[in-house]
C-alpha cells in the first residue's frame, strides 16, 4: 500500500540475530544482523536509552523522521522497538561502512576526485530530499556517508542519538559521532543567530574537503579552537599546493558551500546543478572499486577499534595523548546544535595556539618543576622527622583510612590549623602539607588539576580531571602548576586563613568566570551541603573538596578557601543546622512536639550562628561584587597579557580574537550578574529562616515561661 | 520531482480545486479493487490534486502562497465536507500523498477565515472524526500521520477536552505500549499533550475520573516496558505537580497504593527511573498532613529507604537534588522516630 514503503519487519527481538559489531558510539552500537523471517542481512542500532538523560522526545522525533523518509540516498529505519532499556533501530545494512572508516583504513589522504564527486552527488541528492521535506540533517560528514558493496551511497545516522547532545548531562553523554565542531557552520557556532538548511550546505562543503584530504580542515585542533577558527578565519578551501590535482570546478563548488554568509550559499537543489556534478560517474563505477581489496567491514571495524584502544593506552605519548584528548574533547562535544555556553567558556580557557609547542614547553616546565619540587619535599621530610607531631599526623592518616583521600587532605589541613597554634609548628605543618602531596599524589591531583586547568589551561589537565586520574600525569601537572604559581600556592598553603585572598585572587585567573551559574549559586552559598552523603563530623570538612571533585568547575577552589577562611561558616552552615536540628528536637515547632523542656540556651548558639552566616553571606555578596569589577579588569589585563604569554608562534589570531573576547566577556558579565541574583535570593532565604527561628525561639521561651510559671504555681 | 506538467495547465481557483479534490476522492469509491488500472489512475488523480492543494497552501518553495487563496480554499474544503474525506481516505493513499495531506491539514486547521477558524468549527461539529483519528493509532501504516493531525487538533482546548472525555481516550493506555517504538512514542506524545496542554480541562477530567484514570495509569508505571515506565513516570510528575491539579495531587499522595508504586520505582534498575521516582516520592514524604498509613509505611521501611536514598543519584546530580534528598531523608528519620514513639 504505502508506495515505496518497506517490507514489514517485526518488533520482536527474537526475529533478529545480531552478528558482528560494525559501528560504535558513546551510547549506541551498530550490529550487522540477520532478520530471520526473510533471512536478510540488516543493521541494528542498539541505543542505550538509560544513558540519555534528557526526555525521550528527541529520540522519538528522530525515530519518526527516520521511518517517514524514503529516498534511495537516505538511510531509513525499517522499524524500531524497545528491548529492555535499549532502543533497537532496524536499518539497511551498508556493507562497506562509512567514508570515514574507509579513509581511516585505506585512504588516509583522501580519495581521488571522481570518487569524491560521486559520493558528494549522492549525498547532495539526499540533502535535497531532506530539505524539501523540512528536515535539517545537522550532522553531514564523511562518518555519516555510508557505502554499500554495490557502490550505493546513503546519508545515514540521523542521530537517533541526537539526544546525546541535547540537555541533561551534556558533558558526559555527547557522542563522538554527533555534531562535532569541525563540520559546523559559523552561524551554528554563534549562539543567538538562527540557522537553517544552509547549515547543512556548509557541512557538506567541509565534508568535501574531508574526502579530499582525509580529514576535516581543523580536525587537529581542540574544539574551542575550531570554533574560533571557523568564526574568525577565512573559510577553508581547496587552495593548497597539494590540491593541484583537483579540478577547478571542484574547488569552485567547495568555495560556494563554504561562504560564511548563509544566505549566499546555494540550496542543495541549486548545488546539484553545479558543473562539478554534471559529469559525475555513477557510484557503481567510481565508488565500488574503492573497496576492492579490503577485508569485510566487521574486521575493519575491529582493526580500527584495536588501533584506537592502543592509542588510548599510550596516553603518555604526547601525540597520541593529544589525539585521545581531542577525542575526549569531542565527546564532551562543543555541539553547537545545542549550544552550551558554560561548556564553551570552559573550553575557551583551553584554547592554545599551537598545541605541539605548548606540549614541549609544558614538558619542560614539568621537568623543572619536578626537580624543584623534589628538593623541596626532601627538605620537608627532614623537617618532618624532627617533629614528633609528624607521627601523630601519620597515625591520624591511618585512622581515617576509609575516608577518600581527597577529603582527607582537607581534614588534615584543618586539623593542622586547629591543633598547631604554635607558629613554629605551624610553619612545619604547612610544609608538611606539601610533603603530604608528594606522598599522596592522587589527592593533590584533584585540586591541582583544577588549578592547573584554570591557570595553565592545558587540555591535559582537563583530561586528567575528567578521566581516571593517572598519578604520573597528574603529578606533573601539580608540579608544573606549582612552578608557575609557586608564589601563590605558597601563600595558599601557609595562610589558608586569609579570607580576603581568594576573592582577590579569583579574578586574577578568571576563576569565577568559568564557574557556571548553577554551580556558583550552590557552591558559594552552600558549600557545606553534603553531596556525597557523608554524615559524620568530617562532613563539613570534606565538603569543600567534594565540591571540587564534583565540580568540573575550576573556581571551586575559591570556595575551599572561603570555607577554610571562615571558621564560622563551618558551623553555621545550613546543612549543619539541619543535622543538629535533627539531633536536637527543640528546634522543631513546639506545637508538634511540645518539647518545652529544652532550654532556650541550646537554641541561642544556632541562632547566633545563623545570624553570623547571614552576615557572612552578605560579605560574600559584597566580595562578589568587587570581584565582579575586578574580574572585568582582570580579564582585560589578561587579554593584554595573552599575546606575549602565548608563544610567538601563534598564528596572528589574537587580533581577531579581541572582538570575540569582548563577546565572551559580555556573556561572562551577565553570568556574574545572574549569580549575584542567585546569591541575593539565597540571602533572603537565609534571612527568612533566621526570622522563623527567632519566631520559634520566642514561642519556645514563652512556653518555657509558661512552664516555669506552672512549676512555680505547683 | 517537478510538477511542471501541472503548472502548465491553467491554475484552478480555490473552489474549483476543492471540488476537484472531492470528486477525485469520491471517484475512488466507485472503482472496485479488481479494476487495477482504473484504480491506479484514480489514485494518481487524487495525489495530483493533493499536491495542487499543497502548492496553493504552502507555495512551492519559490512562490509564496496567496493568503486569499489559502483562506478561500480552507473555507471551500470545510463547506464541501472534504475534511471528512481527508481523514477517512488517508489509509488508502500512498506514502508521499499522506505526508502532503497531513501538511495541508495542519495549515488549514490554523487558518482563520473571517474571524473564525472554520476547520476547527468543522471538527467541533464532527467530533466523531477525532475518535476516528485516535483509533487510527492501531494501524501502523497511518498511525503517525493521524497522530500528527490529532496533535494539531488538541492544541485547541475544545477538541482536547472532547478527547479527554471521550471513551477513546482510554485507548491511549494501550497505544502507548504498542511494540513499535515510533508509533508508541507518537501516541505517548499525544497522550502527554492531552494531559498537559490545557490545565483546567485536565484538572476537571482528573477530578471526575480520578479512580479509573489512576488505576489505568498505575499499569503504565508498572509496565515491563522500560520506555513506558520511564515516560509515564516523567509525565506523572509533569501534570500531577502542576498547581491547578493540587487537589488531585493531595489526594494522590495520601494513598498508600501510590506510595508503594513509587517505592518500587525507586528500586528500578534504571538510574533515570529512580531519579524520576524520587521526584514524586519526595512529595509523599514532604506532605505535611501525611495519613497514618503513609507514615507507617515510611517508618517500617525507613532503613531501606534511607539506604536507597543515600545511594541515589551518586554523581552527576545537582546540588538541589542533594538538598532535597537530605531533607527527605531527615523527614523519614523523623517519621520513623515518631512512629516508634507512638507504638
Amino acid at each position: 500500500m504505502g508506495g515505496g514503503g518497506p517490507r514489514n519487519y517485526s518488533a520482536n527481538p527474537n526475529d533478529y540475530k545480531l552478528l558482528e559489531e560494525v559501528g560504535y558510539g558513546a551510547s549506541a552500537t551498530v550490529y550487522r544482523a540477520i532478520y530471520l523471517p526473510y533471512n536478510e542481512v540488516i543493521a541494528v542500532k542498539c541505543l542505550d536509552l538509560d544513558r540519555c538523560n534528557s526526555n525521550l522526545d528527541d529520540i522519538r522525533r528522530e525515530a519518526q523522521t527516520m521511518s517517514l523518509i524514503d529516498h534511495p540516498n537516505v538511510i531509513k529505519s525499517f522499524c524500531s522497538f524497545v528491548v529492555e532499556n535499549y532502543l533497537w533501530v532496524v536499518m539497511p545494512f551498508m556493507a562497506e561502512g562509512s567514508c570515514l572508516h574507509l579513509m581511516k583504513i585505506a585512504y588516509p589522504d583522501g580519495f581521488e576526485e571522481s570518487a569524491i564527486c560521486s559520493m558528494l552527488k549522492e549525498t547532495l541528492k539526499a540533502l535535497e530530499y531532506l530539505h524539501r521535506h523540512g528536515h535539517i540533517h545537522r550532522d553531514v560528514k564523511a562518518g555519516n556517508i555510508l557505502l554499500d558493496t554495490n557502490g550505493a551511497v546513503k546519508l545515514g545516522d540521523f542521530g537517533v542519538s541526537a539526544c546525546m547532545f541535547d540537555s541533561g548531562d551534556r558533558q558526559r553523554s555527547r557522542n563522538t559521532f554527533v555534531g562535532t565542531p569541525c563540520w559546523m557552520a559559523p552561524e551554528v557556532l554563534q549562539p543567538g543567530t538562527g540557522y537553517d538548511f544552509k547549515a547543512d550546505i556548509w557541512s557538506f562543503g567541509i565534508t568535501a574537503l574531508e574526502l579530499a584530504h582525509g580529514h576535516a580542515p581543523f580536525s587537529k585542533y581542540p574544539p574551542m579552537k575550531v570554533l574560533l577558527m571557523t568564526i574568525q578565519n577565512a573559510p577553508p578551501g581547496l587552495d593548497y599546493d597539494r590540491d593541484k590535482k583537483f579540478s577547478k570546478s571542484f574547488k569552485e563548488m567547495v568555495a560556494m558551500c563554504l561562504v560564511k554568509d548563509q544566505t549566499k550559499r546555494p540550496t542543495a537543489e541549486k548545488l546539484l546543478k553545479h558543473s562539478f556534478f554534471k559529469n559525475a560517474k555513477s557510484p557503481e563505477l567510481s565508488v565500488k572499486k574503492l573497496f576492492a581489496d579490503l577485508p569485510p567491514l566487521w574486521n575493519r571495524v575491529k582493526a580500527l577499534q584495536l588501533k584506537d584502544a592502543a592509542q588510548l593506552a599510550l596516553k603518555r605519548m604526547p601525540s597520541s595523548e593529544q589525539e585521545a584528548l581531542s577525542q575526549s574533547e569531542y565527546q564532551r562535544g562543543v555541539s553547537a546544535w545545542n549550544f552550551d555556553l558554560e561548556d564553551l567558556k570552559l573550553q575557551a580557557s583551553l584554547v592554545q595556539d599551537d598545541d605541539e609547542i605548548q606540549e614541549i614547553k609544558e614538558d619542560d616546565d614539568t621537568m623543572k618543576a619536578y626537580m624543584n619540587y623534589k628538593e623541596k619535599s626532601v627538605a620537608l621530610q627532614y623537617a618532618g622527622k624532627s617533629t614528633p607531631r609528624k607521627d601523630s599526623i601519620a597515625s591520624e592518616q591511618e585512622s581515617v583510612g576509609e575516608v577518600p583521600v581527597a577529603e582527607y587532605e582537607i581534614k588534615k589541613g584543618k586539623d593542622l590549623e586547629s591543633s598547631t597554634p604554635d607558629s613554629d609548628h605551624w610553619e612545619k605543618n604547612g610544609l608538611k602539607k606539601n610533603a603530604s602531596k608528594t606522598e599522596l599524589p592522587p589527592l593533590t591531583s584533584e585540586r591541582d588539576a583544577l588549578l592547573a586547568k584554570s591557570r595553565t589551561q592545558t587540555p591535559k589537565a582537563r583530561q586528567s580531571q575528567s578521566g581516571p586520574l593517572m598519578a604520573g600525569a597528574v603529578l606533573s601537572h601539580s608540579a608544573s602548576e606549582r612552578v608557575r604559581s609557586s608564589e601563590r600556592s605558597e601563600i595558599e598553603n601557609q595562610q589558608p586563613g586569609d579570607k580576603a585572598h581568594p576573592v582577590r585572587r579569583a579574578p586574577s585567573f578568571s576563576g569565577p568566570l568559568m564557574l557556571p551559574n548553577r554551580a556558583s549559586g550552590n557552591s558559594l552559598s552552600a558549600p557545606i551541603k553534603s553531596s556525597g552523603g557523608f554524615k559524620d563530623s568530617l562532613d563539613d570538612k570534606s565538603k569543600p573538596n567534594l565540591v571540587q571533585i564534583k565540580g568540573r568547575f575550576s573556581v571551586t577552589s575559591e570556595n575551599v578557601d572561603l570555607v577554610k577562611g571562615s571558621p564560622l561558616r563551618k558551623s553555621a552552615s545550613v546543612g549543619e543546622w539541619l543535622i543538629e536540628s535533627k539531633q536536637m528536637p527543640p528546634s522543631q515547632p513546639p506545637k508538634e512536639l511540645g518539647l518545652n523542656n529544652v532550654p532556650a540556651s541550646v537554641l541561642m548558639p544556632h541562632l547566633q550562628n545563623l545570624f553570623q552566616q547571614t552576615s557572612i553571606q552578605q560579605d560574600l555578596i559584597v566580595n562578589l561584587l568587587s570581584s565582579l569589577q575586578l574580574s572585568e579588569a582582570g580579564d582585560c589585563s589578561e587579554n593584554g597579557k595573552l599575546s606575549p604569554l602565548q608563544r610567538p608562534e601563534n598564528n596572528g589570531i589574537v587580533e581577531a580574537a579581541v572582538s570575540e573576547r569582548e563577546k565572551l566577556l559580555l556573556v561572562k558579565i551577565s553570568e556574574l550578574q545572574a549569580r549575584m541574583i542567585n546569591l541575593t535570593d539565597e540571602l533572603t532565604a537565609e534571612k527568612l529562616k533566621y526570622w522563623q527561628l527567632q519566631q520559634r525561639l520566642n514561642a519556645m521561651s514563652s512556653c518555657r515561661e509558661d512552664g516555669d510559671r506552672r512549676e512555680l504555681e505547683s | 520531482m517537478s510538477f511542471s506538467f501541472f503548472k502548465a495547465s491553467r491554475p484552478k481557483t480555490p473552489s474549483e480545486l476543492a471540488k476537484t479534490v472531492k470528486d477525485s476522492f469520491n471517484a475512488l469509491d466507485s472503482i472496485t479493487v479488481a479494476e487495477v488500472k482504473a484504480l491506479e489512475k484514480a489514485m494518481e488523480e487524487v495525489e495530483k490534486n493533493i499536491v495542487a492543494m499543497k502548492v496553493m497552501l504552502a507555495g512551492d518553495g519559490e512562490v509564496e502562497p496567496n493568503p486569499d487563496q489559502v483562506a478561500q480554499l480552507t473555507l471551500e474544503v470545510c463547506n464541501e465536507d472534504v475534511i471528512a474525506l481527508f481523514i477517512h481516505k488517508l489509509l488508502i493513499l500512498g506514502w508521499e500523498a499522506r505526508k502532503n495531506l497531513v501538511h495541508c491539514w495542519s495549515i488549514m486547521l490554523k487558518q482563520k477565515v473571517d474571524s473564525t477558524y472554520c476547520c476547527v468549527q468543522y471538527m467541533e461539529n464532527h467530533l466523531e472524526l477525532l475518535d476516528f483519528l485516535v483509533v487510527c493509532y492501531d494501524n501502523k501504516e497511518i498511525a503517525m500521520h493521524c497522530g500528527g493531525m490529532l496533535r494539531e487538533c488538541i492544541k485547541l482546548p475544545s477538541l482536547a477536552k472532547y478527547i479527554l472525555e471521550s471513551p477513546s481516550f482510554g485507548l491511549f493506555f494501550k497505544f502507548v505500549e504498542l511494540p513499535n517504538f515510533d508509533v508508541a512514542s507518537d501516541a505517548f506524545s499525544t497522550f502527554k499533550d492531552l494531559l498537559t496542554k490545557h490545565e483546567s480541562a485536565v484538572s476537571q477530567y482528573l477530578t471526575n475520573n480520578y479512580s479509573e484514570f489512576f488505576e489505568q495509569y498505575e499499569k503504565l508505571l508498572t509496565s515491563p516496558n522500560y520506555v513506558t515506565r520511564r515516560q509515564s513516570l516523567k509525565l506523572l510528575s509533569e501534570f500531577l505537580l502542576e498547581p491547578p491539579n493540587s487537589l488531585i495531587m493531595k489526594r494522590y499522595i495520601g494513598e498508600v497504593s501510590h506510595l508503594k508504586v513509587m517505592m518500587n520505582l525507586l528500586k528500578d534498575s534504571s538510574k533515570n527511573i529512580q531519579i524520576s521516582a524520587f521526584h514524586i516520592f519526595k512529595v509523599f514524604v514532604a506532605n505535611p498532613n501525611k495519613p497514618r498509613e503513609i507514615k507507617l509505611i515510611l517508618a517500617k521501611n525507613h532503613e531501606g529507604l534511607l539506604a536507597l536514598l543515600n545511594n541515589l543519584g551518586k554523581g552527576g546530580e545537582d546540588d538541589q537534588f542533594e538538598e532535597e534528598k537530605e531533607l527527605i531523608m531527615k523527614e523519614i528519620e523523623k517519621v520513623s522516630r515518631l512512629a516508634n514513639l507512638e507504638s
